[in-house]
């Protein structure tokens, strides 16, 4: 069985014009990056777009990429920044409406409305506590690449989770008793 | 169980449900646009001189500096090399100038030798060499040192005539070259004396005549030494013994 290639090295391949690496790579980490910035803007048209300029600016890049072990904090700093660009622009109205994804049919309505609960707790979470729980949960990045990802110390990112995981328990618990 | 144990299993059991939380995905054609743009810019396409090209595509620095740096370079090379050519095709005239010289030095001997003009010490070695050939056959090899030992001055144009000393200067220095003859010549002077008794004794003979009676008894001293058997007329023999 062929050893999987890293990101680098698919990130190479795609630098010398080989569009399988590029493929591979967007298979990997297209979802986790939608994720992160559907749910740090709030709104699913802003994810397209800033995906979309996230995508093509690492194909833009590609020539100047610094293999340094990290293709994915890269990736996410990348968006990261163009999502700022969007909500520093004036006309901008920095109200999320993202709403919750519909549950399939098979889900029950304790889980249903678990969720719901779930999802509007983690939308009052302050935005850098709520920053590092999409990133850990949602996207899948380990303490050291948030914390590449947000230019804060690992220290601090551990701190942001876990006042972050019990400010969720304690409006899970609320919840519950309502 | 602790209050961190407690909270170490609620966390577990609050990721699972982060876990299987609904998320928002991209769509099909969000996916299909990024794929559509990569896949176009990374295609070959014709270039225009006119085209602005992707960073890829641009040329290297180096290969957009190919062109003049080599031309750069022969200039350079054209400014070292042509100097030096330059110089060569003058070392390659003067042997020219050398060769005419040869021809030009018989015509030089030749008032050194006939006019009674003082000689040069490097005259006078020419002459030497010259009198000590002339009557063996002539010798290729015999008329190199005339040449070899000073280039330059053969190379030069010939000086201007010197003018003719008096008279008075002429005999001391042609004693002088005399005595300074080399045994070549002096050998020469031995042969004609030793080859010819008869025109010898004529010689005697005419010295008596003229009245130069020292030169005849020297004359006759030398011959008597050198043929001391050889007849002498009977008239001649007379007029020598009242010489002694």
């Amino acid at each position: 069985m062929p050893l999987e290639q890293s990101d680098d090295e698919l990130m190479l391949r795609y630098r010398d014009g080989e569009l399988s690496a590029f493929q591979e790579l967007y298979r990997r980490h297209s979802r986790g990056l939608y994720r992160f910035l559907a749910w740090r803007s709030g709104r699913t048209e802003w994810a397209d777009e800033v995906a979309q300029e996230t995508w093509l600016a690492v194909h833009q890049a590609r020539t100047r990429y610094a293999a340094q072990g990290s293709f994915r904090s890269y990736l996410f700093q990348i968006g990261r920044n163009r999502l700022a660009d969007m909500q520093r622009q004036p006309d901008i109205d920095d109200c999320g409406d993202l709403s919750l994804v519909q549950d399939s049919a098979e889900v029950s309505a304790l889980d249903r409305q678990q969720n719901q609960a779930l999802h509007t707790a983690i939308r009052q979470l302050p935005p850098e506590q709520k920053e590092a729980l999409v990133l850990q949960h949602f996207s899948g990045l380990s303490i050291d690449e948030i914390a590449l990802v947000v230019a804060a110390p690992a220290e601090t990112v551990k701190s942001r989770l876990r006042y972050a995981m019990r400010k969720l328990r304690e409006q899970f618990k609320q919840e519950e008793t309502v | 169980m602790t209050p961190v144990d407690k909270d170490d299993f609620e966390d577990a059991d609050l990721a699972r449900r982060l876990a299987a939380l609904p998320q928002p995905e991209p769509s099909a054609e969000l996916d299909a646009a990024i794929f559509a743009q990569v896949q176009q810019d990374l295609a070959p396409r014709p270039a225009a001189a006119n085209d602005p090209a992707s960073e890829a595509q641009q040329p290297k620095r180096k290969h957009r500096y190919r062109a003049p740096l080599a031309f750069a370079a022969s200039l350079a090379g054209i400014a070292i090399l042509f100097p030096v050519w330059r110089a060569y095709q003058h070392q390659e005239q003067h042997p020219v100038e050398v060769r005419i010289v040869p021809e030009e030095m018989p015509a030089l001997p030749a008032p050194m030798v006939s006019s009674d003009e003082v000689p040069a010490p490097a005259d006078k070695k020419r002459e030497s060499a010259i009198v000590s050939a002339k009557p063996a056959p002539p010798v290729p090899q015999l008329e190199m040192p005339m040449h070899a030992p000073e280039p330059a001055a053969a190379a030069a144009p010939p000086p201007p005539p010197v003018p003719a000393p008096e008279p008075a200067a002429a005999p001391p220095a042609r004693a002088m070259a005399a005595d300074e003859l080399d045994s070549p010549r002096k050998a020469a002077a031995r042969s004609q004396e030793t080859e010819n008794p008869k025109e010898r004794l004529q010689e005697i003979e005419r010295l008596l005549d003229a009245g130069d009676t020292d030169s005849a008894a020297a004359q006759w001293k030398r011959f008597r030494k050198a043929h001391p058997d050889y007849p002498v007329p009977d008239t001649l023999a007379g007029r020598l013994k009242a010489l002694e």
